[in-house]
């Protein structure tokens, strides 16, 4: 079969791909079924539909968000609502499952072609553009096409095709593992524990859905790890706060840890979201990050099809609006994990000391590593030296 | 050579991020490993410890 743009992944980055292409196009997507499994937190900041300019439907968010908890080792609770913070706009805790298949509902219903239960297996450039071979049930199906959009997650096959590298040192991935529970209390508050003893390298969480229940999960570094991520989920149940919980789903997954890649374009190829490692390596988040790409992506791809031009050249537009968006930020983020894996528990509690009585302005990483960097003078001279 | 427990195995596609030779493929319903090197690679990363 025959189209123009090809998208490999229906997540959020390549539904937003199509969602946001004027071109004839094909999601391919290996689930039977978008959305599941769940692999993530789901928390997303408030700010996410306004960016990505979709309207949210009801069943997408889980529950509202109004107040975070950040927890060292010593157990003393920094929370931050809106007593702390002046514009106590915090976010959301989305229902991913919901949230996907939406995204791809809308993709399918603005002219792009959905196929599950659709294997990526190899691409390869000809004269015309592209050629995808995919397994399709029992069958091996060759798109044409003329561009190709990577958003196969962290995993991603298709960018390596073209000869982009997109595998992850240990060192800058992150192992995780999550219990959805129920029947444990919880507020409207996400609660972040952090501290080699939860996790190392990472931090555990507990990101509240409904009224009694809570996504429950860990991400740790692995070459920092004693244990395997599920031992950390397991060891971190046991503790009063989550006693008696039930599990109710189980989830595990990768998530990229790293500066985003070097190179996300080639010719007829540009890589978005997880694939090209677009996530704040310092929350774990890539959401936002996803969709922002995707969307562009999706756009730069109509303009190459209007004007038959797919060479990196023209695709490098892609990768300066991107950056423009969250490049720097990205960048940022991973300069100071640099800095907080390295924290021991001690560090750690006394840094959440330091911020037992602290304001902000709003609620977000940046906003929160300010006021740390400001109460600790030692990391930020750290965090210069790595920076400049 | 390694191999997966296919019992403990989440399908959840990291050792096929991590794996610096690219012999890890994770379908929907599988793990397939061909030419393994035996770094050792996707063993740390598993969330679950599937590899042996």
């Amino acid at each position: 079969m025959k189209t123009d743009l090809i998208v490999i992944g229906a997540g959020p980055a390549g539904s937003m791909a199509a969602i946001n292409s004027k071109c004839d196009a094909i999601l391919i997507d290996q689930r039977p079924e978008i959305g599941v499994p769940k692999q993530c937190a789901e928390g997303v900041s408030e700010s996410l539909f306004e960016k990505i300019g979709v309207k949210p439907k009801k069943e997408w968010i889980s529950k509202e968000i109004k107040a975070t908890y950040m927890i060292p080792p010593s157990g003393i609770q920094i929370k931050l609502d809106d007593k702390k913070v002046k514009k106590a706009k915090f976010g959301f805790v989305l229902n991913r499952k919901d949230f996907d298949k939406g995204l791809a509902e809308i993709a399918a219903n603005t002219g792009a072609e959905l196929m599950p239960k659709t294997r990526f297996i190899r691409a390869e450039r000809t004269e015309r553009g592209v050629k995808v071979y995919a397994k399709q049930f029992n069958k091996t199906i060759e798109i044409e096409g003329k561009i190709l959009i990577a958003c196969d997650g962290v995993q991603s096959r298709a960018a390596k095709s073209f000869g982009l590298d997109t595998t992850l040192p240990l060192r800058y991935i992150e192992s995780c593992y999550q219990y959805e529970m129920t029947d444990i209390e919880v507020e409207s508050a996400v609660e972040l524990y952090f501290g080699r003893v939860y996790a190392p390298g990472g931090y555990a969480w507990v990101f509240p859905k409904g009224e009694n229940s809570a996504n429950v999960g860990v991400g740790i570094v692995p070459s920092l790890a004693e244990k395997r991520a599920k031992d950390y989920l397991d060891d971190f149940l046991k503790q009063k706060r989550l006693k008696g919980g039930k599990i109710v789903e189980i989830n595990a997954g990768a998530v990229p840890v790293s500066p985003p890649m070097k190179k996300t374009y080639a010719n007829n190829l540009m890589v978005c979201g997880d694939a090209a490692r677009m996530v704040n390596p310092l929350t774990g988040g890539g959401i936002h990050t996803a969709c922002i790409s995707g969307s562009i992506a999706g756009k730069i791809a109509t303009k190459a099809i209007e004007k038959e031009d797919y060479s990196e050249k023209f695709l490098s537009e892609y990768q300066k609006l991107w950056r423009n968006e969250f490049g720097r930020e990205l960048e940022y983020y991973g300069k100071a994990q640099e800095v907080f894996i390295k924290l021991t528990d001690a560090e750690l509690d006394k840094i959440a000391e330091s911020l037992l009585e602290i304001k902000l302005e709003e609620i977000s990483t940046m906003e929160v590593l300010k006021a740390i960097l400001k109460m600790n003078p030692k990391l930020l001279w750290k965090l210069k030296s790595l920076v400049v | 050579m390694v191999k997966v427990n296919k019992d403990m195995c989440m399908l959840c596609g990291g050792c096929a991020s991590v794996c610096p030779y690219n012999c890890i493929t994770v379908t929907e319903r599988e793990v397939i490993i061909e030419n393994c090197k035996e770094c050792g690679t996707c063993i740390k990363f598993c969330p679950v410890g599937a590899i042996e």
